[in-house]
């Protein structure tokens, strides 16, 4: 070989090393410590007033009774219950086995009531004028007891509204497992209010309808025999003018459920989505337009633990949401992880125009002051999601409820605690997180 | 050397060494996939360490693919998929490329990333290669079933069941296709097969029972749900996942495979991952509650006793742990231990709900009055409506005289329980033996509507509100409000129809109203209780008069002559009077 030779394979050789060194550049880092995946900073203690989504976005006010007790508050429901112009908030309460109306009786000024006669383990509240006096009712769902349990203590009450703002108990349904959720809807368009009721139950569960047969009377159809039932709202999902039933099913099965009905009272059992983890959590269902397509989505939260051995988050739990591409398909987008995830809330908090999405969080872990008790998932414009911390403490919210509280075209919060698990140092009962004046 | 040559060998010399530097950038290039070098802060130092020696196994063993299998798996069995995923591409482009396994892994990363149609491409793959690997089959007909892709799904079952005629999830998911579509026969003919196969199988159990409850068939549905109940299911074998597990260094992961484990009942197999959560980070007290809390479920006292012990020493959270402790202590049974226990952390920890709640009741089964009335009073000054410190303060108050005191507890309960008997049973009681029956109406009221039929409790419900009916009855009759009376005597008659009282009380009511009519009906039952009481047919007389009906009346006051008694004069004149016909408006005053 002469130097020629040699000239060439160098040059060969450099080229060669070049290639690889463009290529690989990645490949000469420190083989440990190079990046340190950190835990989170400490909050900050002290939260300055701030115009952006964000700690500091709101101020909190208690409103209502002071808590009796770690308060175990299960639903909320911001209404006009009176029609007075000013929203008002019905509270299932747990611990006092008590539906009350917190009352607005002048702007920013609120008063509590109890309504109705005790029911035992209240868990769910909606409004409809059911017999159709024109007054609204309240339509309560109640476990009997909170914690998991086989007993068949559930039913289904109506608050009936005599149009005086008094409510007299009538019960609907009774003796059956644990009932998480009613609602009011036509389902069968004859012109009265059906009802569909969930049952969470824990071995046993299901989802019925109840067919409205007028003067109170109403008659069961079985449309899901499963326990872990959550939420079941009614919608037309499809657009074909008869209304759907979308369910959230939990314990084992972790799926969203939807019922097509043919406005004759018939469904068709559809599973939409499901995850495969049989402790996914799945805690709080809503329906409603996220990408403002026209077509009503899913917004669900994972969050629940009520049933771990260890009571407490799982790094799963988060918020997600079916996007409805018509004829009845969905698909499913992850919006984030919020460890303890409950309520979802479709709103557009900050009033750029588009749907975020807020949530609390029930099942932190609140021995950790960082852990997060309230979160709003910002939409960027294009549905994607970016988490904005609300608040760290109060803690144990199980639900949030938001509105236009004071008329004043600004987004308020309403959240309930429920204090299942101990630390009990950041306690509330129902907080209003209004704007800073 | 020729100049052609010489140009030859160079071409050739380039072209090899061309082809070396492609090499080298396409071997670089998989080396360049692997997952930056990083420190995890979140996971315990045995884990960078073994992160550290898998790495250091890639690259010392020239990206022996199985050296980044290994790596991959060290990622997943650790929750950092992303990571996982890196090194699982690596492999793929690489000959031979991924395994069956490799792939069934990344379908369980795209599961826990809720990506179901990542998962059943994988699993696809996964069965292209291993295609009676039951895990794998299963999984893809749940992925297909959890999104909406019923028929798919009923294939896939159904190609589980021809691997394995009776696998139990495959079962129970075609029972479920059955059921949305509506056909409960076939769902009930499945189920009857999974039962006699798999009768641990406490899912289909319970989905069993709630179909023949709704087909009315009630015995056997709850023969099935008791039977549901008393079974653990197992959980599916998977020896696949089950290997990664050996890799896991994440305590939170293993304490949730130690919860499905226990869930499944099988304690011999979930308490070996406490024993790693314990290795791998030796402060944590978290495996000690966890231990103390399956050992408890599983009847060994002594040992959850021992392991909450341990939990406490650790620096766990008293209030977590203390209220399990107690349960324990109680029943080893150790009540001593209990208290003293309690003692010193109630101390540390004067406001804790959770350590008043055991605290109160290891008192109240002390027997030591003073120490339990001035917790149990604490408690219900923190948490004013808990059912069981109320009970217990009252029954003390209750036993010690202090009625009143102990009325307060019940009015709590009452207030917050709507159906709980005992309280409201005691405060029906209370009110009546302070001859102040009206309170007492509504509780005893509500705790009949609660009590099972035909026991004790309910014939002392049933008594104590007669009376209070009764009571409240006769003091309305005597501030002539005679409406309520009659209606507090119909009540009572509901109650107790053969309660002459309570006639007597309907009869007086209802002449003072003139309802004549009814006063009569009250009066004729009375008759027939009392047939032989002459008194009772003189009143039935004077009423059905005062009603117009005088035949009638003549009728009941001759047949109330002979049963006069012969010393009872005042009645005998009464008689004699109305039979002899001078009957005046003064005659029935």
């Amino acid at each position: 070989m002469n130097f020629q030779h040699l000239r060439i394979g160098i040059v060969a050789l450099l080229v060669a090393f070049g290639i690889y060194f463009v290529v690989n550049r990645d490949g000469w880092s420190p083989p440990v410590t190079a990046v340190k995946v950190a835990a989170r900073p400490e909050p900050d203690q002290a939260v300055a007033p701030s115009d952006t989504l964000g700690l500091g976005y709101f101020a909190q006010r208690q409103i209502g009774r002071p808590p009796d007790g770690p308060p175990w508050v299960t639903d909320l429901l911001i209404v006009d219950l009176d029609q007075d112009g000013l929203k008002d908030i019905l509270v299932c309460d747990a611990h006092l086995n008590r539906v009350s109306w917190i009352r607005q009786i002048r702007l920013g000024v609120f008063e509590e009531q109890d309504i109705g006669e005790t029911i035992a383990g209240p868990a769910h509240v909606e409004v409809a004028d059911l017999n159709g006096d024109g007054h609204l009712d309240v339509l309560v769902s109640a476990m009997g007891v909170i914690p998991p349990s086989n007993m068949k203590t559930g039913s289904v009450i109506v608050l009936v509204n005599d149009g005086t703002n008094h409510f007299t108990n009538r019960v609907l349904l009774e003796n059956v497992a644990r009932v998480s959720y009613v609602a009011a809807a036509d389902l069968n368009k004859d012109g009265r209010l059906d009802l569909v009721v969930g049952q969470f139950g824990y071995i046993e569960g299901e989802i019925r309808w109840m067919e409205n047969l007028g003067n109170w009377q109403f008659k069961s159809h079985a449309l899901l025999d499963l326990p872990g039932v959550i939420h079941a709202p009614a919608a037309d999902l499809t657009g074909s003018g008869n209304l759907d039933i979308v369910a959230l099913v939990s314990q084992d099965s972790e799926e969203v459920h939807a019922f097509m009905g043919d406005g004759q009272g018939h469904f068709r059992d559809r599973v939409l989505y499901g995850s495969t983890n049989k402790d996914y959590g799945s805690s709080g269902l809503i329906i409603g337009d996220v990408n403002k397509d026209g077509r009503p989505d899913i917004v669900y939260t994972n969050g629940d633990g009520f049933d771990y051995a260890t009571p407490g988050p799982r790094p799963w739990h988060g918020v997600q949401w079916l996007e409805n591409l018509g004829d009845g398909k969905f698909t499913y987008h992850r919006v984030g992880d919020f460890p303890g995830c409950y309520s979802p809330v479709l709103v557009d908090l900050d009033g750029d125009g588009d749907q975020d999405i807020v949530a609390s969080s029930g099942f932190n872990d609140w021995n950790d002051k960082r852990a997060v008790s309230l979160m709003c998932f910002e939409n960027d414009g294009t549905n994607h999601f970016i988490p904005r911390v609300l608040a760290h403490a109060p803690t144990h919210l199980i639900v949030v409820k938001a509105a236009d509280m004071f008329n004043d075209g600004r987004i308020e919060l309403v959240t309930g605690a429920f204090m299942f698990y101990p630390p009990y140092d950041r306690t509330s009962r129902i907080t209003l997180w209004e704007h800073k004046k | 050397m020729q100049r052609r040559q010489l140009i030859f060998w160079g071409l050739i010399g380039s072209a090899v060494i061309a082809l070396s530097a492609v090499f080298l950038a396409l071997k670089s290039k998989v080396r360049s996939s692997l997952p930056a070098a990083a420190h995890y802060e979140k996971l315990p130092e045995k884990f960078n360490q073994a992160l550290q020696s898998a790495r250091t196994a890639v690259t010392a063993n020239g990206h022996d693919l199985d050296a980044v299998r290994k790596l991959a798996r060290l990622y997943q069995a650790n929750r950092l998929y992303a990571e996982a995923r890196a090194c699982y591409r690596m492999i793929e482009l690489s000959a031979p490329g991924l395994t069956a396994r490799d792939h069934y892994y990344l379908a369980d990363i795209a599961q826990n990333e809720n990506d179901l149609a990542g998962a059943q491409a994988e699993l696809r793959a996964v069965l292209k290669l291993e295609p009676n690997y039951v895990p794998a089959r299963l999984g893809l007909a749940e992925t297909m079933f959890k999104s909406g892709r019923e028929d798919d799904a009923a294939k896939e079952y159904a190609a589980v069941l021809a691997i394995e005629p009776t696998q139990p999830q495959a079962s129970l998911g075609l029972v479920r296709l059955a059921l949305q579509r509506g056909d409960d026969d076939a769902a009930v003919a499945r189920l009857e097969e999974l039962m006699a196969s798999h009768p641990e199988a406490t899912a289909g159990a319970a989905l069993f029972a709630q179909i023949l409850e709704r087909r009315g068939e009630t015995e056997r549905a709850t023969a099935m749900t008791l039977w549901s109940r008393q079974k653990h299911e197992p959980a599916l074998i998977d020896p696949w996942l089950n290997a990664m597990q050996v890799d896991c260094y994440d305590p939170l992961r293993l304490a949730l495979l130690f919860e499905e484990f226990l869930a499944a009942g099988q304690l011999t197999e979930a308490l070996p991952f406490l024993d790693r959560i314990e290795e791998l980070d030796p402060k944590s007290w978290t495996p000690q509650l966890l231990r103390g809390w399956s050992q408890e479920r599983a009847g060994h006292h002594r040992e959850a006793v021992e392991a909450y012990r341990l939990a406490l020493k650790k620096g766990g959270n008293p209030e977590r742990i203390c209220p399990l402790l107690t349960t324990s202590l109680l029943a080893v049974p150790d009540l001593p231990e209990a208290a003293r226990m309690l003692a010193e952390y109630y101390g540390k920890l004067p406001e804790s709900v959770p350590l008043l709640l055991s605290y109160t009741e290891v008192a109240v089964r002390l027997g030591d009055e003073k120490l339990a009335r001035t917790l149990l009073a604490k408690l219900l000054e923190l948490d004013p409506y808990l059912y069981t410190p109320n009970m217990s303060l009252a029954k003390i108050l209750w036993t010690a005289g202090e009625r009143d005191a102990a009325v307060q507890c019940l009015l709590r309960i009452v207030k917050v329980f709507p159906v709980d008997v005992a309280s409201r049973g005691l405060l029906g009681q209370y009110y009546l033996e302070k001859a102040d029956a009206a309170p007492a109406i509504r509780p005893l009221e509500e705790a009949l509507a609660h009590v099972p039929p035909q026991t004790p409790a309910q014939e002392r419900l049933t008594a104590m509100l007669g009376k209070a009916y009764l009571l409240v009855g006769n003091a309305a009759a005597e501030q002539r409000r005679f409406g309520e009376a009659v209606d507090y005597a119909d009540k009572a008659i509901r109650l107790f129809p053969s309660e002459l009282q309570a006639y007597a009380l309907k009869a007086n009511g209802c002449i003072q109203l003139f309802q004549y009519q009814r006063a009569a009906e009250a009066l004729v039952a009375m008759a027939a209780l009392e047939p032989q009481n002459p008194t009772i047919l003189l009143s039935l007389g004077d009423v059905v008069y005062q009603d117009g009906k005088a035949d009638q009346a003549r009728g009941y006051w001759e047949k109330a002559g002979p049963l006069v008694a012969t010393g009872d004069a005042e009645l005998r004149a009464a008689l004699d009077l109305r039979l002899s016909g001078h009957i005046t408006a003064e005659t029935f005053k």
